[in-house]
């Protein structure tokens, strides 16, 4: 197997993994800030901005996998 | 830490990366500096657009949830695409669009740290009291 079979099989398994990895934390991370929320609804604004701050540093995460699947593909 | 923080960190990351422009440009060439400046439009709105869905979906306002799922099936295909046209586009190198992402995130880390610091009193905002006293 040369260079480029193995990036074609690399790279769509790279961005699922980034995919379900990233799915799997934003929902842990919402369902845990909403059961905070629910126990302590004074302290509703500071989780909700926890929350929006972690959610976009997951999502971050997978567009960074999607762009270094870009940069790989032109190598390929 | 409210929700005027995520407002600030937005506002200063693109404020930070319009200060760039015209060094970038002049060290790298404008392809890396508005690739930079993009990046960070990207992040700013990934983040604010993040916010008002959360907001409005968490808000008991029926009206608001309707507005949080309207921007929700929005943002994925335009966001997401407009940064695909980026990606494939030969102008900006992607290298340049994800420094420029990463601002957003350079700039919360800090203000988070300037606020641990300043609320902690390991540094004071305050002057000193003999400050300008001959």
């Amino acid at each position: 197997m040369d260079a480029g079979t193995a990036l074609g099989f690399a790279l769509p398994i790279g961005v699922a993994m980034a995919a379900i990895g990233s799915g799997l934390g934003l929902g842990k991370a919402v369902g845990s800030a909403m059961e905070a929320m629910g126990r302590q609804p004074e302290a509703a604004g500071k989780i909700q901005t926890g929350m929006i701050i972690g959610a976009a540093f997951i999502e971050a995460l997978t567009i960074y996998a999607l762009v270094t699947v870009f940069i790989l593909q032109g190598k390929m | 830490m409210g929700l005027d923080f995520i407002n600030r960190v937005a506002k200063a990351s693109v404020i930070l990366a319009l200060i760039q422009l015209p060094f970038v440009t002049v060290y790298l060439g404008w392809q890396i500096a508005l690739g930079v400046l993009l990046g960070a439009f990207w992040g700013a709105a990934n983040l604010m657009l993040i916010k008002y869905i959360v907001t409005g979906v968490i808000t008991p306002n029926p009206k608001s949830k309707k507005r949080a799922l309207i921007l929700g099936a929005v943002k994925f295909p335009l966001l997401y695409g407009l940064g695909y046209l980026l990606l494939i586009s030969e102008i900006f190198t992607p290298v340049s669009l994800l420094a420029g992402f990463t601002i957003i995130f350079l700039v919360a880390f800090l203000k988070a740290l300037g606020r641990y610091l300043l609320d902690n009193k390991i540094i004071s905002s305050e002057m000193p009291k003999n400050f300008n006293k001959e």
